[in-house]
């Protein structure tokens, strides 16, 4: 019997460790939202100063590359649809052990809509009412995931808990689970994530924004319920246990849809203050109050809802915003010298980019109006007015490195609040000119890019161009070249 | 409770532990056994105990009477009693509405409409399965072939034995009974051997029986929306999910027999390379074919009746035997094909022989062995979609349309062998029934078993942990709700 009981604790142990080893395969890794997670859980244990929680409003919101290259700050951003306050209070549980952040930065999206399974979070039994967005999965097993699926299945707890059960049948869509496997293994999640953000650069068409003026917004259910108060008082409560200040802000929403609410989204936003303002170590910033809401190039075309989710120029914007408040309201690694590790460290700092005497390119032109041409060459263009589009075209190259094997970007930086970086790698073009100059096999050196010209602000951009390698290196290069966007 | 259930996963290592620490003193394991088995059943819906305990005291006083008893009437008497209450239990609960709807359908033969409705009963899990264990008991006692027990305790744990309470092996007394009077001491290897099978028996269940009830129920449930082939493939999957479903519950029952130190006994036989009827009956729910041989055709006289006698008890055998597994026309069909078969099977021997001979086919090689297994599966095939079809309309429509929608190119037509699949459920559905006839090949040559205790640690643990992985990933369960065991209906 003896025997039997070891081996049996043995065998138990050694599938229990399989088990959990594989569980966060079972989950879809190619989304945001597995993203978002795994990315918490790569980060290095307690070298986070910030950790950004919220719904998909903060995902589209927030980049937390711009934050670290403006805050000099090393940050994480824990995202997931729909996340109401109790999920938020279990995924910050679930945060804390693993990182000991000096500001917990929460998104209100969830507390300020006015949407019931936001507001009564918890149904009469006193478990939570809302099960259709599946944040809790992405959590790795623990305590804080069993207390948080107890809450939401209290009649399948073990089923829910271990994803190797829940979503044992991954194996059925083989296109899915290669696609969630390579993802997990191959990719940096907390880059993944950025690339999709910055993937979005469509923007909301005039036809919505008129629905948006004349939709009737149900003005009474903006409130903080007592629900989110409950799990608000909970999170608070953490803040003084785990000592971290806590920092309240809501992502811009459309200014059509802010006008149409105005009244009723400041008076919940006035309530959540109140409920905040007894405590010392909270704050709140209130982005809308102060810009209005953006207008309609700043977010992603969606149903018309109160549910706005910010484009890759939204999100440029609004995390330059939340970094100067955070620089001017926190006192954070200030005097610390912190190795530039990613693009936007080089990008967004002040600091001289170097010259690559091997990294070689030029921007031949912009909308059919060139930088050279013949006798007349200008390191500016101003883009006609009457352009709505952005066509870009040049070539870079860089010696020892493979272009098939390398991501192109470029990147126009108006000022240190507005620095576009193209997502993905650049469409690949022939270039006759660097064959005859260089070599044979950089023919395919040329590139070019399109958007839409109301995805930048208007202004004078700096263009930069970016070499990354298979292995993560970095290599930028100052063009010298401007575009004046009017 | 399920064996496939995480309810089951948390009973049974309790009951394991505290059964061993009682095992030596029979009276409190008995005791222990009887509370544990009653728990079990109880879990499903505690109401039903008492059905339970009914049986078990009438059938242990009724024992004791009938072994004190020498007048035959008297003695007579005593049997008509267990057999009027086990019989009574069991044909109220299960026969009772199709009785009321037969009788209704006869009426309207003839132009009669019936205003009869009928009731609304619960069939309890594994009556048809303890009705018979505990019936086997009395007539034994009756027929003077087993003394009565003079201990309630052990019989009440005879009867509810919770490995085998709700879907067999139907033990006999005269086997199970005397081994609830020793002692066992704890046999690594025979617990060892009991938990594998149990790991075999789930993987059955879960991994071959339930995936390929997705297939099956989708075709027999929307029988209109498919034709010739994807009936052929329903049918055959079928016969897989059965054999799988149920054997597999039979491995389960007798692994954790097993691991208690109990013998129960052996239920399948690798049924499906029979190369006759006969010898599929030999094969398949042994306990059950044995159960109608010995108190059913045997007292109907048997083979020794005379030829015509003979056909006509082997006939109403299995009709009978349909009839114990369902209330339904569909159950009767299909075990009057099984008679019919039988029947030309033994009238037509020695022609079949003088002709096998004269073809060369009386050689037991592999090819014959082939050619008449792959007769008897398909014979065994179309009797299964009486089995499982909702309705004799949809069983003759399925028959129907196996020969007359027949369409070869439809074999290898995604949208007919994927029905209620994704193609890796169609991979892994076919990789494990292949997998299930490697091992079922050597199985019979040498205990499979035995032969992985043979090997390293190394590879005894890898293979172990392969099972609970496969289970675990490829089971059937959760969202696609957890599949009962189809005996348990019975």
């Amino acid at each position: 019997m003896k025997q039997l009981i070891i081996k049996s604790l043995i065998f138990i142990a050694l599938i229990s460790f399989i088990l959990l080893k594989i569980d966060p395969f079972f989950i879809d890794n190619s989304t945001w939202k597995a993203g978002s997670f795994n990315s918490f859980y790569e980060e290095e244990k307690n070298t986070s100063d910030i950790i950004f929680i919220g719904t998909s409003q903060l995902n589209d919101g927030i980049d937390t590359y711009i934050i670290d290259a403006k805050c000099n700050t090393n940050s994480v951003k824990i995202c997931g649809p729909g996340m109401n306050m109790a999920q938020t209070y279990f995924n910050l549980k679930e945060a804390l052990n693993r990182q000991s952040p000096k500001i917990v930065a929460i998104e209100t999206y969830s507390l300020i809509t006015p949407v019931d399974v936001f507001n009564n979070s918890i149904d009469d039994n006193g478990n939570m009412a809302l099960k259709s967005y599946k944040t809790e999965y992405y959590k790795r097993f623990g305590k804080a995931k069993q207390e948080e699926i107890c809450l939401i299945y209290p009649e399948d707890k073990v089923y829910h808990m271990f994803n190797f059960f829940r979503f044992h049948e991954g194996w059925t869509d083989d296109k899915q689970l290669s696609k969630s496997i390579m993802t997990k293994l191959s990719s940096d999640p907390k880059r993944f994530n950025q690339n999709l953000s910055r993937g979005a650069k469509t923007f909301i068409n005039q036809t919505q924004i008129h629905k948006f003026e004349n939709k009737n917004f149900d003005s009474d259910k903006y409130l903080i319920s007592d629900d989110e108060k409950l799990y608000l008082n909970k999170i608070i409560e953490l803040s003084r246990l785990y000592n971290f200040e806590l920092l309240f802000f809501k992502v811009p929403v459309l200014d059509v849809y802010y006008n149409n609410i105005a009244k009723r989204f400041n008076e919940s936003t006035d309530e959540l203050k109140t409920f905040l303002n007894k405590y010392d170590n909270i704050k709140h910033y209130d982005i809308n109050g102060e810009v209005g809401g953006y207008d309609r190039t700043h977010f992603k075309p969606d149903v018309v809802s109160n549910n706005q989710h910010l484009n890759y120029k939204g999100m440029i914007k609004t995390s330059s915003m939340l970094a100067k408040f955070i620089n001017s309201n926190y006192t954070l690694n200030k005097q610390q010298v912190r190795e530039a590790k990613t693009l936007e460290d080089i990008l967004y700092s002040n600091e001289k980019i170097e010259k690559d005497s091997v990294f070689f390119g030029d921007v031949s032109g912009i909308n059919h109006l060139k930088y050279s041409d013949g006798d007349n060459v200008t390191n500016t263009i101003v883009l006609p007015q009457d352009q709505t589009n952005i066509a870009i075209w040049g070539w870079m190259f860089k010696s020892g490195l493979n272009l098939k094997k390398s991501f192109r970007k470029i990147a126009l930086k108006k000022n240190n609040n507005f620095i576009f970086v193209s997502n993905g790698n650049l469409k690949r073009v022939k270039n006759s000119y660097v064959p005859n100059r260089f070599k044979q096999e950089f023919e395919q050196s040329g590139y070019s890019i399109y958007f839409n010209k109301k995805l930048l602000e208007k202004g004078k951009y700096k263009i930069y161009h970016i070499l990354e390698s298979n292995k993560g290196e970095m290599h930028i290069m100052d063009m010298q070249k401007w575009v004046i966007i009017e | 409770m399920l064996f496939n259930s995480l309810d089951f996963a948390i009973f049974f290592p309790i009951v394991f532990i505290l059964y061993w620490i009682v095992a030596k003193h029979i009276k409190t394991r008995n005791a222990f056994i009887l509370v544990a088995s009653y728990l079990f059943y109880g879990w499903w819906d505690w109401r039903f105990l008492f059905l339970i305990a009914i049986s078990t005291l009438v059938d242990f006083y009724v024992g004791k009477r009938l072994h004190k008893t020498e007048a035959n009437n008297k003695r007579k008497q005593l049997l008509l009693i267990s057999l009027f209450v086990n019989l009574g239990f069991l044909i109220y609960f299960k026969y009772t509405n199709f009785f009321i709807e037969t009788f209704v359908d006869s009426f309207r033969l003839f132009g009669k409409q019936l205003e009869v409705s009928t009731l609304n009963i619960i069939l309890p899990v594994g009556i048809s399965f303890y009705t018979f264990q505990t019936l086997s008991y009395t007539i034994d006692i009756y027929r003077k072939e087993l003394k009565p027990t003079n201990d309630l305790l052990a019989f009440g744990a005879f009867v509810s034995f919770f490995p085998q309470l709700v879907a067999g092996p139907i033990e006999r007394a005269s086997h199970l009974l005397p081994q609830f009077y020793k002692t066992y001491k704890f046999d690594y290897k025979l617990v060892k051997s009991g938990l594998l099978l149990m790991a075999f028996g789930l993987f059955k269940k879960m991994v071959i029986a339930d995936r390929a009830a997705l297939y099956v129920n989708e075709v027999y449930n929307n029988v209109d929306d498919y034709g010739g082939v994807g009936y052929i493939y329903a049918t055959i999957l079928f016969a897989f999910q059965i054999y799988c479903d149920f054997s597999g519950y039979s491995d389960i029952a007798i692994g954790l027999g097993r691991t208690m130190g109990f013998d129960l006994m052996k239920n399948f036989n690798s049924p499906y390379i029979s190369k006759s009827l006969t010898e599929f009956w030999r094969r398949w729910h042994i306990s059950l074919s044995t159960w109608f041989r010995d108190y059913v055709y045997i007292p109907l006289g048997g083979s020794k009746v005379g030829k015509f006698r003979t056909y006509a008890n082997l006939f109403i055998v299995f009709v009978v035997s349909g009839m114990w597994h369902g209330a339904a026309m569909t159950f009767i069909i299909w075990g009057a094909i099984h008679g019919v078969i039988l029947m030309i099977e033994k009238g037509s021997y020695k022609l079949r022989l003088r002709v096998f001979r004269k073809l060369g086919l009386h050689k037991n090689n592999f090819s014959n062995q082939l050619f008449f297994g792959l007769i008897i599966f398909i014979i065994v095939c179309v009797a299964w979609v009486f089995f499982r079809a909702n309705s004799l309309a949809d069983a003759w429509q399925i028959i129907y349309g196996m020969f007359t929608e027949f369409d070869a190119g439809k074999l290898f037509d995604k949208n007919t062998y994927l029905i209620g699949f994704k193609s890796n459920e169609f991979k892994v559905v076919g990789l494990s029934i292949l997998l299930l006839f490697v091992f079922e090949y050597f199985h019979r040559r040498f205990n499979a078993i035995k032969y992985i205790n043979l090997q390293s640690a190394i590879f005894r643990w890898s293979f172990y942990m392969f099972i609970v992985l496969s289970i675990v990933v490829f089971g059937v369960y959760g969202d696609r709700n957890i599949q009962e065991f189809i005996y348990f209906q019975f």
